[in-house]
């Protein structure tokens, strides 16, 4: 494929995004014609309120929820040389529903309105440590896909736990919705809650970029270049704890993002894993954002949930990928 | 002379068990130091103390008179290139943005502006002649043509020092005597190479210093005589004989 300069991608890029946020924002349940968005029309005021209380919110939910998803799984493909890595296959992802849960069916989270994500956060800061301990120096693939296995199936584990020992009978019924996540309930106080973490974290992982490029060529070169490695693995896991605790606490688990997005970038403006961060949260927000579109256009009486487009979409993807691996003679 | 790399008593113990014991080794400015030693002999775990890529239990290091706990790894960085063994870029980038991994080190300290850069990746290119090579992917080249591209990396970095471990493994005739003179010509601009290398004979047309290791310790060093029939027979436990040919040593196990 031919190589783009690297601007021009991301200004295409954000030239779609802005698109899908304007189809967004004229697209939902509630049917609106476009010209009832006018001050003329007898319906503004109906309009006016179903756009900036339910379609906006749910509009920049999306977008950052897509960012910070892309974004982590190019931190995580990067720093750990594995082009499998994401926070999902890795069960990050069920990790920070795990604390999301407990924060919630506990009551914790009428505590204080940080106490959400912050859980969230903790268990995702939590399940990378893990992660690290038990695949040590071994970066071969193999090794974290199966700790991402065991991961995911502890927390699914305990999540099932959490929700049997909660005082709310009904709690139970609830695991899908964190299994499988979804925008539905997203308003403005949503936003508000998770947008500072998530760019915090956006901003810890841009900090951290020139060390993914160092470590390309291995750990030890990347140390001959005076990389404290350490502190660059500190801030991924800082970095991404945020992004992936801070949006699973609010929409569930979603998968795929973090794993389809850098392969997506990287012929496009070549594979230098510094290069691919900022091009990855834009095409990120555009996928996410595509796929909520999506699930509110196509109506089963019920709707669609956003985790299972991507599960779709990423399943094959994710098997494509393994098939590449095993040509290439894989790692 | 107060410029080289001096190393003295150094220990490493990995996991309890002792790797490398009291060896002592000096590397000059102007010249290739080559290491010599059967496998698990601990020539590359000596290479990455000297580095500081593995904690020495003991003894000193010293580059260019100042002790290394002295440097920080970024101004250590900008002095040496190191080229491990097995290397492979993980990403499918092309040759330059490969090779321009090199300035990492400079850029971090921000001792270097982009035409700065430029100027030193479009030199490492042109001193292994791969400048077509440029806008190619990695996976598209070959295993011979990659070794250089990765030399060009180390080269970019504008090191005074070049610690290569087995630098012409896998490598055919061709581009292993390309890899020699490159490193040749290095070492005559004044710099300094250390370089782990098996084959006895191409070691001896590389180097002009040896040091001869054996079962985590430096058992001779010197100039070309420490590659004695009795030297080598000792530490590989075969015998091998020397002849000249062509006004060069060459090596033959028995």
């Amino acid at each position: 494929m031919r190589q783009n300069n690297p601007q021009n991608w991301t200004i295409v890029s954000f030239l779609l995004l802005a698109i899908l946020a304007i189809i967004s924002l004229l697209i939902g349940r509630a049917n609106f014609a476009f010209s009832e968005f006018l001050p003329s029309s007898p319906k503004y005021e109906a309009a006016l309120l179903v756009l900036l209380e339910v379609r906006l919110p749910r509009t920049l939910f999306a977008i950052l929820c897509g960012a910070a998803l892309a974004v982590s799984g190019a931190a995580l493909q990067g720093h750990l040389r594995n082009p499998l890595a994401d926070a999902g296959v890795l069960g990050i992802s069920s990790f920070a529903s795990l604390g999301a849960i407990i924060a919630i069916y506990f009551g914790l989270s009428s505590l204080a309105f940080w106490v959400l994500p912050a859980m969230a956060i903790v268990f995702a800061w939590l399940s990378m440590a893990l992660l690290l301990l038990i695949v040590g120096r071994d970066v071969t693939a193999i090794y974290f896909i199966l700790a991402g296995v065991l991961l995911s199936t502890i927390s699914g584990a305990l999540m099932t736990l959490a929700l049997n020992f909660a005082p709310n009978p009904y709690a139970i019924a609830e695991i899908i919705n964190w299994q499988i996540g979804s925008f539905s309930e997203v308003s403005m106080r949503e936003v508000a809650l998770t947008a500072p973490f998530i760019v915090i974290g956006l901003l810890i992982l841009a900090q951290n970029a020139k060390s993914l490029d160092a470590l390309s060529l291995g750990e030890e070169t990347a140390q001959s270049f005076g990389l404290n490695l350490q502190k660059s693995r500190r801030n991924l896991i800082l970095g991404v704890g945020l992004l992936v605790g801070a949006v699973t606490s609010i929409s569930g688990v979603i998968g795929f993002v973090g794993l389809i997005v850098p392969h997506i970038v990287r012929p496009w403006v070549g594979s230098v894993p510094s290069r691919i961060l900022l091009p990855s949260a834009l095409l990120g927000a555009c996928l996410t954002l595509a796929a909520d579109i999506l699930v509110r256009l196509v109506w089963f009486g019920n709707e669609l949930k956003i985790g299972v487009i991507m599960a779709i979409i990423g399943a094959p993807f994710f098997l494509h990928l393994l098939v590449q691996m095993r040509k290439t003679g894989g790692k | 002379m107060t410029d080289g790399v001096i190393a003295s008593g150094i220990n490493v113990s990995i996991g309890g068990r002792e790797i490398i014991h009291n060896a002592d080794i000096e590397i000059a400015m102007g010249e290739i130091t080559i290491l010599i030693g059967p496998n698990g002999a601990g020539k590359s775990t000596l290479m990455k103390a000297l580095l500081g890529l593995i904690e020495c239990g003991g003894g000193s290091v010293t580059f260019d008179a100042q002790p290394k706990q002295n440097i920080t790894p970024t101004q250590l960085a900008v002095q040496i290139g190191y080229l491990g063994q097995n290397t492979k870029p993980e990403w499918n980038m092309n040759v330059e943005d490969l090779v321009s991994l090199g300035r990492l080190p400079h850029q971090e300290l921000g001792i270097s502006s982009k035409s700065q850069d430029q100027a030193a990746i479009n030199e490492a290119l042109g001193a292994l002649e791969i400048q077509h090579l440029r806008k190619r992917k990695i996976e598209a080249i070959s295993g011979g043509e990659l070794a250089l591209v990765l030399l060009a990396r180390v080269l970019a970095g504008k090191p005074k020092y070049i610690f290569a471990d087995e630098p012409l493994n896998h490598l055919d005739v061709a581009h292993q005597i390309q890899l020699i003179k490159a490193l040749q010509v290095f070492c005559k601009n004044g710099g300094a190479v250390f370089a782990i290398v098996h084959d006895l004979t191409m070691a001896a047309r590389l180097g002009n210093k040896f040091a001869l290791m054996a079962n985590g310790k430096i058992v001779a060093n010197g100039d070309r005589q420490v590659l004695n029939t009795q030297n080598l027979s000792e530490i590989f436990g075969v015998e091998i004989a020397t002849a000249k040919f062509n006004g060069q040593t060459i090596f033959v196990p028995k």
